[in-house]
């Protein structure tokens, strides 16, 4: 009878307040030293070398540290766990010192060795502790030839080119440094048994309840401020807006532009903003028809008004994009013009391809969106309601297709959808980052690999691989708009939106500052006890 | 020559008859007109809405726009015209919970007349059978179809049918087990009338109005199982107009707007009101024990 029971519940809410409030528990008794964040989901796995979710990253980047990292503020490359390296062999090699006296959460020591031991864990395929990790980005370290150890506290790159991206890429998050002795410890379960030498350690992880991590004594960086941070995934918006008001979570991202307008200026609240470097984008897998038809895929192009899209999904809260590096970085296609929105011209384009291919409209595709929010799409059921009413004008019939975000993008990647929503938050602020890792045929594969459009053109790939080695700025940004106009003309996906980051949290929260590259870098946060 | 007899009023006449007489009872009951107003109208606005509705289903207007004459409801968070969408909401909501139904009826009175006709071994199996299907919260069983199968509004009507399936064979088998001993059963069992011939022409018409009454009281709470169920996510396409996924859809946004959560609540209330007070007074009409008038 529990149906009977729900539905009573669900009548009574008829319209009113009753609906949403239901699914979550209250938060655990806390200190005033535990900091709650809420979003909209759970990690998949805490193996660096085994994901691409930001919900996982915002966690990784706290257990764990890199050889480089972005300075607290700005995207300036600082030293973290290397103290200082220099290069030679005209950018051939990289020989990096390594901090001394760092710890794993483990007891065990950094040593070059244990560099080594996670570089060759990402690079090589036989690795004996690979543990079946998927390693999604290793299509961003290809550059690198060889890893050795040079002196305890010494390890040299060499890299089979010159590369503009490589000290970028090594502060990302796959290249975190986990310790080799949990590696071989867990084998396959390092995924719940993280150790990092970052400012917190994991205390216990209730799969999609909630992840407690712990403050780490002997950070070399110091004690952080916090004892413990909880992450909370909860999937709807309103009710994380409410756990914000109502103080039962401290900080919470990815809400719905109306949203935060509503919760801007109340007291005890406090939102921060940064120009996102992201973008949402709608991927057409190449290798079903008719969707290898470069007139279908600008049929589909012409007959989405992305403004109003914006308007909808986005309470306007964002630019249109035409290209999927934004137009806040560098290497960004300036000068290059959208295609206009014109279901007209959409409706010639089918009607011309119906002819060629004998084809009867409409066209019948699915359209495949995630349940939960992204940083780049919070509404994507709006976004996926609206492509399908744009498409039906003419002459596509969608049928939508929800998914849960790990399934989605699993089965993006293993090229299930003919239409996808997807997006992407630059992990390192180069636009190799964006059209590397989205568009470049190596990474087409059924495992994790992130050109979900399965677009092969070997020019890109060249271009691309041509901007890796490349070192002078001005000539990457030339290869990069070449890229970008051939990319723009065969059309693989079809950008949507580059939106700006806003999180909202609480007044007490001090000391947490939105990075620009979105890395939840909770170590200088601290809660204090009045309100601003 | 005809003077000779009274005159009598023609109802007088047709009063003989039970389906009058229940008509009439039901038709002086205000509760009674309440209800089958209600009902009227939603199945009116079903089969009609193609018209009556004041704009496409899948027509966009600007988002959450409040009440006005433009749109009565407001729109919604998709800018769909609220009153449009539920309007349209009516077909998908009443038709899948009047088929639910029928599933429920076409499965549930023949394994009750079984039981209760047979009795013994037959009666014990699909009892306990059912029994346990009782005990399972139904919200369970509603997963466990759903999952079994891909979310979509087939799974949702088997899964509505499937739990109404033991209430309705229960009521069935009650009603059986007293009518079979009467002696009009009996007489036609010693007249050597077959199995098949007692259960479908002896018995049905003591099963027909207690199952009319529950089929009714059914179709009501069929009708909120299914919105609850595609509430829940487990309905069709996320984009169909139906009620219960319009609730979800505005339950997003109930902080903000309030209004494109209020037409499909109301709409889903008044339904069930409606059904429940024509069942309630189908109870009373059809009962041929109550044959008082009042």
């Amino acid at each position: 009878m529990y149906l009977r029971i729900f539905c009573g519940v669900l009548c009574g809410a008829a319209g009113l307040v009753l609906a949403g409030c239901g699914g979550s528990a209250g938060p655990p008794a806390t200190n005033s030293r535990t900091l709650i964040y809420s979003r909209g989901t759970d990690a998949d796995t805490l193996d660096p070398l085994d994901t691409s979710l930001g919900e996982t990253v915002a966690v990784l980047v706290n257990l764990y540290d890199t050889l480089v990292t972005y300075d607290d503020r700005t995207l300036d490359l600082v030293p973290s766990l290397a103290e200082s390296w220099e290069m030679g062999d005209e950018g051939r090699t990289w020989t990096f010192r390594l901090r001394p006296g760092v710890l794993f959460h483990d007891g065990t020591t950094l040593d070059a060795e244990a560099v080594v031991f996670n570089f060759r864990r990402l690079l090589e395929d036989d690795f004996p502790h690979g543990y079946g990790a998927q390693r999604p980005y290793l299509p961003n370290f290809e550059m690198i030839e060889s890893v050795e150890a040079v002196g305890p506290l010494e390890v040299r790159f060499r890299l089979k080119a010159p590369s503009a991206v490589f000290l970028n890429n090594l502060a990302m998050f796959p290249a975190s440094i986990v310790s080799p002795s949990a590696v071989r410890t867990h084998q396959e379960a390092l995924g719940v048994n993280p150790a990092g030498t970052g400012p917190f350690r994991l205390d216990a992880w209730e799969r999609d309840q909630r992840i407690v991590l712990r403050a780490f004594d002997d950070h070399w960086r110091g004690r952080p401020q916090l004892d413990r941070v909880i992450f909370i995934p909860v999937a709807e918006n309103s009710i994380r807006a409410q756990q914000l008001v109502r103080g039962e979570a401290h900080i919470t991202d990815n809400l719905p532009p109306a949203e935060l307008d509503a919760l801007e200026g109340q007291s005890g609240l406090v939102i921060q903003e940064q120009q996102g470097l992201n973008v949402g984008y709608l991927t057409m897998q190449m290798e079903r028809p008719p969707l290898d038809h470069l007139k279908v895929r600008l049929a589909i192009w012409h007959a989405i008004d992305k403004q109003r899209l914006i308007d909808v999904a986005y309470s306007g809260h964002g630019q249109t994009s035409v290209s999927l590096v934004p137009p806040a970085m560098w290497g960004h296609a300036e000068g290059l013009q959208d295609r206009q929105y014109d279901p007209q011209r959409s409706r010639e384009l089918l009607a011309e391809v119906a002819a060629e291919r004998n084809l009867t409209l409409p066209l019948r595709m699915n359209l495949f969106f995630m349940e939960q929010p992204r940083p780049y799409m919070q509404q994507p059921r709006q976004i996926a309601v609206f492509l399908r009413d744009a498409l039906q004008q003419v002459g596509i019939e969608v049928k939508l297709v929800p998914n849960d975000y790990r399934q989605h993008f699993q089965r993006l990647s293993a090229g299930e959808h003919d239409l996808g929503l997807a997006g992407w938050t630059t992990d390192n602020v180069d636009p190799d980052n964006f059209l590397f890792s989205l568009l470049d045929k190596s990474n087409i594969n059924d495992h994790g690999g992130n050109n979900l459009s399965r677009y092969a053109s070997e020019e890109v790939h060249q271009l691309l691989l041509e901007a890796q080695r490349e070192t002078d700025r001005g000539r990457r940004e030339q290869l990069y708009r070449q890229a970008q106009q051939r990319i723009f003309d065969d059309a693989p996906i079809v950008p949507l939106v580059h939106t700006d980051v806003r999180i909202a949290q609480r007044a007490e929260v001090q000391g947490y500052y939105l990075h620009p590259s979105s890395l939840v870098r909770l170590r200088q946060a601290s809660i204090g006890s009045g309100t601003r | 020559m005809n003077t000779s007899l009274p005159d009598i009023p023609p109802a007088a006449v047709l009063s003989d008859r039970p389906a009058s007489r229940a008509w009439r009872r039901f038709r002086r009951n205000p509760s009674a007109r309440a209800g089958a107003l209600l009902v009227a109208l939603f199945c009116l606005l079903a089969l009609l809405a193609p018209w009556l509705a004041p704009y496409g289903p899948n027509q966009r207007d600007g988002q959450f726009q409040p009440p006005s004459w433009r749109h009565w409801l407001g729109t919604d968070s998709n800018e769909y015209d609220v009153l449009t969408r539920v309007i349209y909401g009516a077909r998908l909501s009443l038709v899948a919970g009047l088929v639910s139904i029928s599933l429920a009826v076409v499965v549930g009175a023949p394994l009750g007349t079984a039981a209760g006709y047979f009795g013994g071994r037959t009666d014990a199996l699909l009892m306990r059978a059912i029994d346990v299907a009782l005990a399972f919260p139904s919200i369970l069983i509603a997963f466990l179809v759903v999952t079994a199968m891909q979310p979509g509004w087939a799974p949702v009507v088997i899964a509505v049918a499937l739990i109404n399936v033991p209430l309705i064979a229960r009521q069935v088998r009650a009603t059986v087990l007293t009518t079979r001993e009467l002696d009009y059963v009996t007489a036609s069992r010693a007249l050597g009338a077959s199995h098949w011939h007692v259960m479908t022409r002896v018995l049905a018409p003591a099963v027909w109005n207690p199952l009319i009454v529950l089929a009714t009281l059914g179709l009501g709470s069929a009708i909120l199982e299914v919105a609850g169920l595609s509430f829940l996510g487990f309905g069709g396409d996320a984009a169909d107009a139906e009620w219960g996924s319009l609730l979800n859809e505005a339950k997003n946004h109930l902080r903000t707007t309030l209004w494109p959560a209020v037409g499909p609540g109301v709409a889903i209330s008044l339904t069930i009101l409606g059904f429940n007070l024509l069942g309630d007074v189908l109870r009373d009409a059809l009962d041929p024990r109550t044959s008082g008038e009042r």
